[in-house]
C-alpha cells in the first residue's frame, strides 16, 4: 500500500487535486491548467521520441490542427464539447495516418527535417487561410460548452475551476492509457524498435508499421491537447506550429528525461512552463535563459531531470514500483 | 526435399561483384556449412535470402514459395530465424525481455496495448523455457549489455530458436569465442539441428568437418564447389582456394 502511495503516477494525481487550493487566489489557475494539457501533449509525444526513437519537431502541427479543428467543429457542426475533442483527436490521427506513410520509413536527420518541414507547411496554411483559421487574428470564440451525458445531466466548465478539473480528469485518464501502452506487446516492440530496428524486423515485427502507429498514437494525444488548450485561450492560433515553437515539446522531454523515465515529461512540462512564465515576466528574452537552461542539462544531466535521479526506466521493466 | 533454394542470384555493390550466379539447394532436415575467404560473399547472400538486400537478378525459393523482393518481416513469418556476424540483439532490455521479444512475435501478440506483458502467461512460459534451455536462466535479469560475450552470442540463438523457425541461418556463430565457447556452440547445433534445418556460415574448420551435411564453398562470389565433408577435404580447387591444405 505504500508503495501504492510513492507511485510518480499517484503523486502527480495528488499534486493536482490539491493545487487549486493553494494556487486559486493567487492567479495562477490558467497557467496550471496550461501546464497539465503540456503534460498530456508531452507525455503522448513521448510515446514517439522516447520509446520509439523518433525525433519529431513539428509536433506542433498536431496541438495546432487540433485547437483549430475544435473550434471549427464547434462553430460549424456542434456547440458542444465532447465531439469537438474527440473530432480533434480523429482528425489530427488521420492527418498523422496520411503523412506518417512516407514520414515512418524514415529516420535520424531526415526524419527530423521532414518534420519541420511539415509544421512549417501547415503553419503557412493556418497563417494564411483567412477565412476559416481566422488567419493572424487566430480563430476566436472558442467556448467551454458544459459537458452533458446522454442528455441526462450536465456539467458546467466554463469557470475555470470547474475547467481546471475537466483537464484534471482528462490528464488521469490520458496518463494511465499511456502507462497501460508503455508496458503493453505494443510498448515493448516499440522500444525494441528504438533500439535495434534490423533485429526488431528479423523478429518477425512490422517495424514501419510499428513506427506508423506511433506517430499517429502522439498525434492524437497532441490534438486531444490542442482542443483542451483552445477551449482554455478560447481561440486557436497558428504559432504553436511555427517551426520555432513545434519544438517546445522535445525540450519538455528532454529536460524531464523522458528519455528514460516514464515521468520525465511530467517535469518538463512543468519546469518549461514555470520558467517561460517568470523569466517573461521579468525580461523579453526568455528565451536566452532558457537556452542557457538546456546547455545546462545537456552538458550535466544529459538523460533530464529524472535520467539523472534514476527514478525507474523507458524499457518500462524496471520501475522501482510495479504495483500498478 | 530442398526447404530453400536460390536460383542464378547476382548482386553487384558497384564494380565488386558480391554474388554471381549462385544456386543451391538446402536439403531440409540438414546441417549446411558455407564456407569461403573473406569477403567470398557468404553474408551477403544471408542478406538476399532473408530480404535485408534485393538481389540484382536471380529467385529465392523457401518451400516452392518465390520470396524474392519480401520484406523482412514477412519472410521471417515463413519460418525463416538468423543470427548475425556482428552480434545484433537488443541491450538495453534484459536477455528475458530478448527472448519474449521473439516469442511475442511468433504469437503475433504485438499489437495488443492495454494490458501488461506481465499478464501473457503463456508467452512468459514460453520465454523461460527457451532461457532454460540455453542456460542463461540464471542471468535473465541483469541488462543485457552486461551479459559475457559468449552469452551474448548465446542469447541471440536462444532468440532465434525462440521464434520456432523451420529455418536457421547463423553467420559465423562461434566467431570471437575462445575453443571451450566453440565447443558449447558446437554441442547446441548439433542438439538443435534435430528439430529444424541448420545453414551455418563458420571459419573454424573443425566445427564444420563435424557437424555438416554438406559444405558449399563460395570463392569471389561465386560457388565453387558443394558436398559432404569428405569431398570437400578431397577437392583440390578449395584447397588452392581455402583451405591451404588442412589435415
Ligand atoms: N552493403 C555493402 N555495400 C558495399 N559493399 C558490400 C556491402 N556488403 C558487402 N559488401 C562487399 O561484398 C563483398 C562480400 O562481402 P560479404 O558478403 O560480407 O563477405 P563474407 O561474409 O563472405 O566475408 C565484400 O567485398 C564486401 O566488402
Ligand atoms: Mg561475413
Amino acid at each position: 500500500m505504500v508503495r501504492y502511495f510513492r507511485h510518480p503516477m499517484f503523486i502527480t494525481f495528488a499534486v493536482f487535486l490539491i493545487l487549486p487550493a493553494f494556487i486559486m487566489k493567487l492567479g495562477f489557475m490558467t497557467l496550471a491548467i496550461e501546464v497539465m494539457i503540456w503534460i498530456i501533449f508531452a507525455m503522448g509525444y513521448n510515446i514517439l521520441l522516447g520509446y520509439t526513437g523518433l525525433p519529431s519537431f513539428g509536433h506542433g502541427l498536431f496541438f495546432g490542427t487540433g485547437a483549430y479543428i475544435c473550434g471549427l467543429i464547434q462553430q460549424h457542426i456542434i456547440a458542444g464539447t465532447w465531439i469537438p475533442i474527440l473530432g480533434s483527436m480523429l482528425f489530427c490521427g488521420m492527418i498523422a495516418g496520411i503523412v506518417g506513410l512516407f514520414l515512418a520509413r524514415k529516420r535520424g536527420i531526415y526524419f527530423a527535417l521532414l518534420t519541420i518541414a511539415l509544421t512549417q507547411l501547415f503553419f503557412f496554411i493556418a497563417f494564411l487561410w483567412d477565412g476559416v483559421t481566422g488567419g493572424e487574428d487566430g480563430l476566436m470564440g472558442i467556448e467551454r460548452y458544459a459537458l452533458t451525458f446522454f442528455g441526462l445531466f450536465s456539467i458546467p466548465i466554463e469557470g475555470i475551476l470547474s475547467y481546471y478539473y475537466f483537464v484534471f480528469v482528462i490528464l488521469m485518464v490520458s496518463l494511465i492509457l499511456l502507462w497501460k501502452m508503455v508496458h503493453s506487446p505494443l510498448g515493448s516492440v516499440l522500444y525494441a524498435t528504438k533500439q535495434n530496428e534490423v533485429r526488431a524486423k528479423y523478429l518477425g515485427y512490422n517495424s514501419v508499421l510499428y513506427k506508423w502507429i506511433a506517430l499517429v498514437i502522439s498525434a492524437i494525444f497532441a490534438g486531444l491537447a490542442g482542443a483542451l488548450y483552445a477551449m482554455l485561450m478560447h481561440g486557436a492560433f497558428a504559432n504553436p506550429m511555427h517551426w520555432t515553437k513545434s519544438g517546445d515539446v522535445v525540450m519538455m522531454v528532454l529536460i524531464g528525461g523522458g528519455l528514460t523515465n516514464f515521468f520525465g515529461p511530467i517535469l518538463g512540462a512543468a519546469i518549461f512552463i514555470a520558467i517561460r512564465d517568470i523569466i517573461s515576466s521579468i525580461t523579453e528574452h526568455w528565451y536566452l535563459f532558457y537556452g542557457l537552461l538546456i546547455v545546462f542539462i545537456i552538458l550535466f544531466l544529459p538523460e533530464g531531470i529524472l535520467g539523472y535521479f534514476r527514478v525507474g526506466h523507458a524499457s518500462g521493466r524496471e520501475e522501482v514500483l510495479e504495483e500498478v | 526435399m530442398a526447404i530453400l533454394e536460390t536460383a542464378n542470384i547476382e548482386k553487384h555493390f558497384g564494380g565488386l561483384i558480391a554474388n554471381r550466379d549462385i544456386s543451391i539447394k538446402i536439403e531440409e532436415g540438414a546441417i549446411t556449412s558455407i564456407i569461403g575467404p573473406n569477403g567470398a560473399g557468404k553474408t551477403t547472400l544471408f542478406n538476399i535470402m532473408t530480404g535485408l538486400y534485393k538481389p540484382d537478378s536471380g529467385r529465392i525459393l523457401f518451400q516452392e514459395q518465390d520470396i524474392t523482393g519480401w520484406p523482412i518481416h514477412k519472410i521471417v513469418e515463413l519460418g525463416i530465424a538468423r543470427s548475425f556476424q556482428v552480434l545484433n540483439i537488443f541491450n538495453e532490455i534484459s536477455p528475458f525481455e530478448n527472448i519474449r521479444l521473439a516469442v511475442q512475435s511468433r504469437k503475433k501478440k504485438g499489437f495488443h496495448f492495454l494490458r501488461s506483458t506481465k499478464y501473457f502467461d503463456d508467452i512468459n512460459e514460453e520465454a523461460e523455457t527457451v532461457l532454460a534451455e540455453i542456460g542463461l536462466a540464471s542471468v535473465k535479469n541483469i541488462p543485457t549489455k552486461e551479459l559475457s560475450y559468449g552469452n551474448k552470442r548465446i542469447l541471440e540463438i536462444g532468440i532465434t530458436l525462440a521464434s520456432e523457425p523451420k529455418l536457421l541461418l547463423m553467420d559465423e556463430p562461434t566467431s570471437g569465442l575462445p575453443s571451450s565457447e566453440t565447443e558449447r556452440i558446437k554441442e547446441f547445433i548439433k542438439k538443435i539441428s534435430e528439430r529444424l534445418t541448420i545453414v551455418v556460415i563458420e571459419h573454424d574448420m573443425n566445427v564444420v568437418l563435424t557437424i555438416s551435411d554438406t559444405i558449399t564453398v563460395l570463392h569471389q562470389g561465386r560457388v565453387i564447389a558443394q558436398g559432404s565433408p569428405e569431398e570437400i577435404k578431397a577437392n583440390n580447387q578449395v584447397q588452392e582456394a581455402y583451405l591451404g591444405g588442412i589435415d
